[in-house]
């Protein structure tokens, strides 16, 4: 197994990006990634230029549409069939989560707390979700210097709310990429086998398997006393786990830089408190009392200049 | 031969609805050309954009601090309106032009469609569209959309 970055929203000029198909499969890939998901706005017109494209690229393609609504904008990746975007209103977003999960489509909430209309249109999520089991995950982070805005804290505040009540919902980080620029980004990975593919993909952010970071990648896994290996989006019992912690500065080297993303302590979260900090070794163990809820690695540190920011976070283990 | 055309007149208060059309295209038309252009594509009066970016930013901020990510209304002016076009054919989804041009021309055949949209499998029959008024912050906005069909393509 390995952790894999993996671009989960784009736009092509399909809809309203800059990119030709192309050229987006060509910028990722010169990213670092070793996946990408084409998510143009309402339509899946690029899809056969993404597989060409991926094929010489070696990079693996992930067929998505981004629903653009009036309501909120949601990622539906890998949809064996369509379910219409189109006049969903706000309390008929259950059913609509529904027909594409039938379709064996995943969903994910893009940009929930982005500067809406007249701004950017439709980007604030205004759906009336009841049943959040349902959603697959949740952009966390979106677009360029995510760690630092607001929309984030707001998105991770909703995540943690959603935790808390004891839903399963994999947090994601999202470039929402259009065109070629210089900002900074924060990346999505994946735990999956060394050989990728679309599936090993969408069952690693079904399960949960997703580390996000906007530098350093920053990886949890555990061990019971049994000897059973524990990872990311696990389901435990309470009682004595250990945990190795690591980190990999040399992640995706193309694409942040060391110099500007200093890390400064390792946070393990548990249920929304801190539980303790630890310096941010390149590997590390520690033994603790895993408790009911869940529990989370964060690294802190400073951002381009901005001191004291989340700059990489791995999803939960959940315990019960 | 002009298969169909409609002028619209839209307000402010129209913004985030849709607007059904149909056409029919009869045997033997190779393609249709779809042209749809509206007027102004973009608001420039602060007097009308200020307030809902304000409250745009309301809702942005939350009970967050605005210093925490400072932001000037002002440099969001001018706004955009935007209107996309959807089609179907014989109940089949064909995609979306969602961009922000101002002047649109869309060409659709059984073996090509413009960006946005996959080629459907005949031409003959019922079309179905739709623009989706995702913003229209003027006061007035004019749309004129035509379609043509083509033959000896």
């Amino acid at each position: 197994m390995k952790w894999h970055p993996v671009e989960l929203h784009t736009h092509t000029q399909h809809s309203d990006g800059d990119f030709t198909v192309s050229e987006l499969v060509h910028a990722a890939k010169q990213r670092g990634f070793h996946a990408v998901c084409l998510s143009d706005h309402n339509t899946m017109s690029g899809l056969p230029e993404l597989y060409e494209a991926a094929q010489g690229e070696h990079i693996v393609p992930i067929p998505a549409i981004e629903w653009t609504t009036y309501w909120g904008h949601m990622l539906v990746l890998d949809e064996h069939g369509y379910t219409d975007w189109r006049g969903v209103r706000p309390e008929q977003i259950d059913a609509a989560i529904a027909s594409i999960h039938r379709n064996q489509g995943l969903v994910g909430i893009a940009h929930p707390f982005a500067l809406d209309n007249p701004v950017n249109t439709g980007y604030h999520w205004n759906f009336q979700v009841t049943d959040w089991e349902e959603i697959d995950f949740l952009e966390v982070w979106s677009r360029d210097y995510a760690p630092c805005k607001i929309q984030s804290f707001r998105a991770l505040h909703l995540w943690e709310t959603l935790l808390a009540r004891g839903f399963h919902i994999t947090a994601t980080s999202g470039r929402d990429w259009h065109r070629e620029d210089t900002f900074h980004y924060a990346h999505t990975y994946v735990l999956a086998a060394k050989n990728l593919t679309k599936e090993s993909i969408l069952r690693a952010l079904k399960a949960g398997r997703v580390c996000l970071s906007a530098g350093p990648l920053l990886t949890m896994k555990g061990s019971l006393p049994d000897g059973t290996h524990v990872q990311v989006g696990d389901t435990i019992g309470a009682g004595i786990l250990e945990l190795e912690l690591d980190l990999d500065e040399w992640t995706m080297p193309n694409d942040w830089e060391k110099t500007a993303v200093i890390p400064k302590e390792i946070q393990l979260v548990q249920n929304g408190e801190i539980l303790c900090r630890l310096a941010p070794e390149t590997s590390q163990l520690i033994r603790l009392n895993a408790v009911p809820g869940w529990l989370r690695a964060d690294l802190t540190g400073t951002y381009y200049g901005k001191k004291d920011q989340k700059i990489a976070l791995t999803n939960p283990i959940y315990i019960n | 031969m002009r298969l169909l055309e409609e002028v619209y007149q839209w307000r402010t208060h129209d913004s985030q609805t849709d607007v059904p059309f149909s056409f029919q295209v009869p045997e033997g038309m190779e393609q249709i050309r779809i042209r749809f252009g509206f007027f102004p594509g973009k608001e420039t009066d602060p007097l009308i954009c200020l307030p809902p970016i304000e409250q745009s930013m309301n809702r942005y901020y939350g009970y967050y601090p605005r210093a925490l990510q400072p932001m000037e209304k002002e440099h969001f002016i001018p706004i955009k309106n935007l209107i996309t076009i959807s089609l179907d054919k014989d109940g089949v989804y064909l995609g979306n032009a969602h961009r922000w041009a101002t002047s649109q021309e869309h060409v659709l055949s059984a073996g090509h469609a413009s960006l946005g949209f996959v080629p459907p499998e005949k031409m003959a029959g019922k079309w179905r569209g739709t623009l989706h008024l995702h913003e229209i912050l003027s006061e007035r906005v004019t749309g004129h959309l035509i379609v043509e069909g083509e033959t000896d393509v």
